[in-house]
């Protein structure tokens, strides 16, 4: 405990206010998981039936499996693109030179600073010039250039806190710096690659500004699709279906890296007590 | 080769030192080569084009897109999105520093448990958790059913499709970034500092006000640059809760390409905006730093 400031009733209204913080946080996005299972077209929190046949629709309404199929393609292959320049990035910024590291920094951040609907319409404009609007490769390729900072960030954030003598010890006992890379830097990395994966994959499976813009007539992603349904008044229970998978999906990869990167923590923090003793 | 090299000893040495070296910067320039690439070919150069269709592309050099953003219509619209950024970016700053401070301060299962709903909360669809305001705001909504139940209204509010909806929205979604920014800042804190004050007579009104806060000032700012910038850029919440009433700067790119098809005056409002944020990093870079984006500060 290192709060001298507040009194003991202090304390306990500030942590009255931190959980309804949290409630207003949490729980709006949780509203849609009762409503997605409610039997009837409704939009109640508290269904009178249950049944799943929501999640039927989405699987079994052509146009809504397409546009699942097509999102998870998409994330997928964007993301894997994402993470292999991403990490080579990370890997190269912490080795460049303290000027260059500074201005690669910027230069490999501006996708998430620069708005999407600006990145969406350089996009589009230089796409429709060249007749690729509307293929799954174009669009993939756009969507990695934007995840690319979110496995960076992580992947920089490892490379910082790591022990450089392991790559030192590595290279004193012969190996090349290829083989350092692979054999220890990389299986450092690991639980930051996996992080910064999922969180481009969340990212390019949720994104819909240049999607709509990219994926002409044809390809119509999944947020696109759910776009489309809450333009036209949101009425379309299968949206709350989609939300609660997207919700679920979510939740459990940033508990599963939670859990992981607190494990990989601890199991290091006791190797190195042995170390020392 | 080097003479000197094959029969000095300590000469050889520093040639083998510089040759570990050049070797090393081989390798660095190997690795960075197709992130760089990449980066060139797939936003440099669409950027690059962007501004070069701005200023009238294929039709020479012109600023006819540019003058035609100087119309009332575009002006307001900018105020309106400055405007909105702005009060955003206070109601998080306000709201987010006491949770902050809770999470630095007082450690407990609690707390933790806070941590791990703002960073799940992070990772949620945007597009879900936007459509689920509706569901919660609108007139027959979980929000109106409550304080109609309360007595509290005779007849539903209007709490979304305008700008009350969109501040909800917005704040709601940027709120944990302006947490999460915060958060390292205070918990690097030095709690001594906190401690002497008080034991030298301070008030803890005094305590925070003069050592605390200016403390925590730099994850107030760099929080506050984050949040700005992102609600300048947001398109899907004002684009959904707003229902025509919160327009903003860039719904009305989108506009100008669907609707309108004017791909020269799109591109240079694109261009615009793209230089409001850059200038936005720049400064971000000079108060802040990129590096702490990167986790350098967070050890």
């Amino acid at each position: 405990m290192n709060e001298y400031l507040l009194g003991q009733n202090g304390r306990r209204i500030l942590i009255a206010y931190g959980l309804l913080l949290i409630i207003f946080i949490v729980v709006p996005a949780l509203v849609l998981v009762p409503i997605s299972i409610g039997g009837d077209d409704s939009f109640v929190i508290v269904p009178d039936s249950l049944s799943l046949r929501w999640y039927e629709v989405l699987l079994q309404d052509a146009r809504w499996r397409n546009a699942l199929v097509l999102s998870l393609q998409l994330a997928t292959f964007s993301s894997i693109i994402a993470t292999v320049a991403g990490v080579l990035g990370a890997i190269g910024i912490s080795r460049a030179s303290p000027g260059i590291a500074k201005a690669l920094r910027l230069f490999f951040i501006a996708p998430i600073i620069v708005p999407l609907m600006v990145v969406g319409v350089g996009f589009y404009v230089l796409y429709a010039r060249m007749r690729l609007v509307g293929s799954f490769v174009p669009l993939g390729m756009a969507h990695a250039v934007l995840i690319l900072p979110f496995v960076m960030l992580p992947v920089s954030a490892r490379l910082y806190s790591m022990d450089p003598r392991l790559e030192w010890a590595a290279a004193s006992l012969g190996a090349g710096p290829y083989r350092t890379m692979f054999k220890v830097t990389l299986p450092l990395l690991m639980p930051a690659i996996l992080a910064g994966f999922a969180f481009a994959f969340i990212f390019s499976f949720d994104e819909v500004v240049v999607a709509q813009f990219l994926s002409g007539p044809r390809l119509e992603t999944l947020p696109r699709r759910m776009w489309e349904g809450i333009q036209m008044g949101g009425l379309e229970k299968t949206i709350t279906a989609v939300s609660t998978v997207q919700l679920i999906l979510a939740a459990l990869a940033m508990l599963l890296i939670t859990i992981w990167q607190r494990r990989a923590a601890s199991r290091g923090a006791a190797s190195r007590r042995q170390n020392d003793s | 080769m080097n003479s000197t090299a094959t029969t000095d000893g300590t000469a050889r040495g520093r040639f083998r030192g510089a040759d570990w070296e050049a070797q090393q910067r081989r390798v660095t320039v190997t690795v960075l080569i197709l992130p760089v690439i990449l980066m060139t070919v797939l936003f440099l150069v669409p950027l690059g084009y962007l501004v070069w269709l701005s200023f009238g592309g294929p039709n020479g050099p012109n600023i006819n897109s540019y003058k035609q953003l100087t119309a009332p219509v575009y002006l307001n619209l900018a105020y309106f999105t400055l405007q909105l950024a702005f009060f955003v970016t206070v109601a998080c700053a306000v709201i987010a520093y006491p949770l902050a401070y809770l999470l630095a301060n007082i450690e407990s299962a609690i707390s933790r448990f806070m941590i791990l709903s703002l960073l799940i909360s992070l990772s949620l669809s945007v597009l879900a958790r936007t459509y689920s305001w509706i569901i919660i705001l609108q007139r027959n909504g979980v929000v109106n059913d409550i304080l109609q139940g309360a007595g509290l209204t005779s007849q539903p509010l209007s709490l979304v499709y305008n700008q009350t909806g969109v501040y909800i929205g917005m704040i709601h979604i940027l709120l944990p970034y302006m947490v999460m920014t915060l958060y390292p800042t205070m918990r690097a804190i030095d709690s001594s500092l906190v401690r002497s004050a008080l034991s030298l007579g301070a008030t803890p009104w005094t305590a925070f006000r003069r050592i605390y806060f200016p403390l925590s000032l730099s994850g107030l700012v760099s929080g506050s640059i984050l949040v700005f910038m992102m609600a300048i850029g947001f398109f899907v919440t004002p684009a959904i809760l707003g229902g025509g009433q919160a327009n903003t700067i860039v719904m009305a790119i989108q506009n100008q390409v669907q609707v309108l098809v004017d791909l020269p005056l799109a591109a240079a409002t694109s261009v615009v905006l793209l230089l409001v944020s850059l200038l936005i990093l720049v400064v971000y870079e000079k108060i802040a730093g990129v590096e702490r984006i990167f986790g350098k500060g967070r050890r």
